[in-house]
């Protein structure tokens, strides 16, 4: 299953509080790892900054935690535990996500790995270790008391815990899984995919995104079948939203409308995703399911939604990244005219007559993916999210943009979506398009 | 998350303790409408400070919660920083740090 830094180190926290009183060697050799492993993550972390000025007390007493908790820990060469293994997923997981965080982001992180380190030096300092490394532990766990009263102090707000929900999928595969593992994996994977990263990302990708957006959010409505009657519409709003968001696209081209030997990432996940809410309508058309596959699913699609809005973010950046570096092409007479562009507009619809977008020329695109990110939100808030919630921190984001908002610019989002679905409708512009 | 039902009697009279967990009771308990999740860490939070208390006593607490402002955000923020006051080595206390953590784990969840 997708998987989240808040997961893992939950898991990571229950996992030695389990252990409380065990009197086995292997579990304090594998705590002793487990926080040589925190202690890197949190290395880390004090290197990017914990705060804009830096060199505060809070680097610092993180500094010395991470310090205290790597060094001198037991050798690596025996097979690691779980505490081991749940360590080192959380800071594969913080070096994955090391380029998107901000240092607000980071605290928030640090002090959720502080306190797997307070649960985990209090199992390794029962361990049979050297005098050194006991002393060292003392020191992780003094440090680690000084950072968790800081955090108490000054608490990290649950805007900058979102990246504590971030998704980490498993590698891409075809198998055919449990229908909510799917749903589960392949939004996670969306998510994972178009995290912005180095270079733009391109058209093709971003459409087939839009794609699965709007089979996922119109899909939303079958998935309950009592819910609120609101429901039903916020679901349709959505749906279109992100047609909208795709066909306004169709005057644009980078050269990768065209096929693929292997498809991209995030167009194996949109594909997956697709794959998976068609086994989804075709299990709710016949009643198929059993009442505990039917609510693992709705759990999964619930969750899955909170995401949506994150995903349109990472599609902003794309937007933005295009409208930087112009490496979008369209033909001038498919924009809007312009006193600089009139021998490309005479042209017509020659090799002549294309333009590098910029800024301007993508507006529209902007607009309409703004407009599918609010309708998104609004879904994802009619919806109550299970008590034992994964995306907590999301839900809570969404309701608190959506508690920001006005119904009336919901209802305006809608009216521009469609009003811009019937403008750019068609097909994209063919024959020998511009390549990159 | 290990909670402790039998405090010795003199950890409950703590006025910090109270005071800490009167405000994530009253965030738990006032606003139905917030996070489920979010009122579990409150009450988990507030069972770890003052322990599994007589019934009379619960609704004491629950009495004098009433009067706190409604916003859970700022309840549980404020229950942090009755935490957050207390001396070094109060703090270091294993209940305490848990109902520290169980509030930053709410305070995740509230917007």
């Amino acid at each position: 299953m997708a998987t989240t830094l808040a997961d893992l180190l939950d898991a990571l926290g229950d996992e030695a509080t389990l252990r409380t009183d065990t009197i086995d060697p292997l579990d304090f050799v594998d705590a002793d790892r487990a926080l040589a492993l925190l202690g890197r993550t949190l290395q880390r972390l004090v290197d990017d900054g914990l705060t804009t000025w830096g060199g505060t007390d809070r680097e610092r007493w993180v500094g010395e935690a991470a310090r205290a908790s790597a060094g001198g820990a037991a050798a690596v060469a025996a097979r690691p535990g779980r505490l081991a293994q749940l360590a080192g997923a959380a800071d594969d997981v913080v070096a994955l996500m090391r380029d998107s965080l901000g240092c607000a982001q980071r605290w928030a992180i640090a002090t959720a790995v502080v306190d797997a380190v307070g649960r985990l030096t209090a199992l390794a300092e029962r361990g049979d270790i050297t005098d050194g490394r006991r002393r060292t532990l003392i020191v992780a766990d003094a440090s680690a008391i000084v950072v968790q009263r800081s955090a108490a102090l000054d608490p990290p707000s649950a805007l900058d815990s979102i990246p504590l929900d971030w998704a980490v999928p498993r590698p891409f595969s075809t198998s055919t899984a449990q229908l909510a593992v799917l749903v589960t994996e392949s939004v996670a994977g969306l998510e994972h995919a178009t995290r912005p990263a180095g270079e733009a990302m391109p058209i093709a990708d971003y459409v087939a995104v839009c794609t699965a957006l709007e089979t996922f959010a119109r899909s939303a409505a079958t998935s309950w079948p009592g819910a609120d009657p609101r429901l039903p519409d916020a679901a349709r709003d959505a749906g279109q939203a992100w047609a909208a968001a795709r066909t306004v696209l169709n005057p644009f081209d980078d050269g990768s409308r065209r096929p693929h030997l292997v498809a991209p990432l995030a167009v194996s996940h949109a594909l997956q995703l697709h794959t998976a809410l068609g086994r989804l309508a075709a299990s709710s058309a016949l009643n198929a399911s059993s009442v505990e596959a039917a609510t693992s699913l709705t759990t999964a699609v619930c969750q899955a939604l909170q995401r949506v809005p994150l995903i349109s973010d990472h599609l902003g950046a794309a937007l933005t990244g295009w409208a930087i570096q112009g490496s979008v092409l369209a033909f001038a007479r498919d924009l809007e005219p312009r006193d600089t562009r009139v021998t490309e507009y005479l042209a017509g619809f020659q090799r002549r007559g294309l333009v590098r977008s910029d800024a301007a020329d993508l507006a529209p695109a902007r607009a309409a993916l703004s407009g599918a990110r609010l309708l998104s939100v609004e879904l994802a808030t009619q919806i109550a999210l299970p008590t034992r919630s994964t995306v907590a921190r999301l839900g809570a984001a969404n309701r608190y943009e959506r508690s920001a908002e006005t119904d009336q610019r919901v209802h305006r989002a809608a009216l521009d979506a469609y009003q811009a679905l019937h403008t750019y409708a068609g097909p994209p512009r063919g024959g020998r398009g511009p390549r990159r | 998350m290990p909670i402790n039902p039998n405090l010795p009697a003199e950890r409950r009279a703590d006025p910090a303790r109270i005071r800490a967990a009167n405000l994530f009771d009253a965030a738990a308990r006032r606003n139905l409408t917030i996070d489920p999740g979010a009122r579990l860490q409150c009450l988990a939070a507030g069972q770890a400070l003052i322990g599994a208390l007589p019934a009379e006593a619960r609704e004491a607490i629950s009495r004098q919660s009433s009067a706190e402002p409604a916003d859970p955000a700022s309840l549980v923020r404020a229950a942090l920083n009755v935490l957050g006051s207390l001396p070094t080595e109060q703090f270091a206390a294993r209940d305490i740090r848990d109902a520290a953590e169980h509030g930053r784990r709410a305070l995740r969840r509230l917007p």
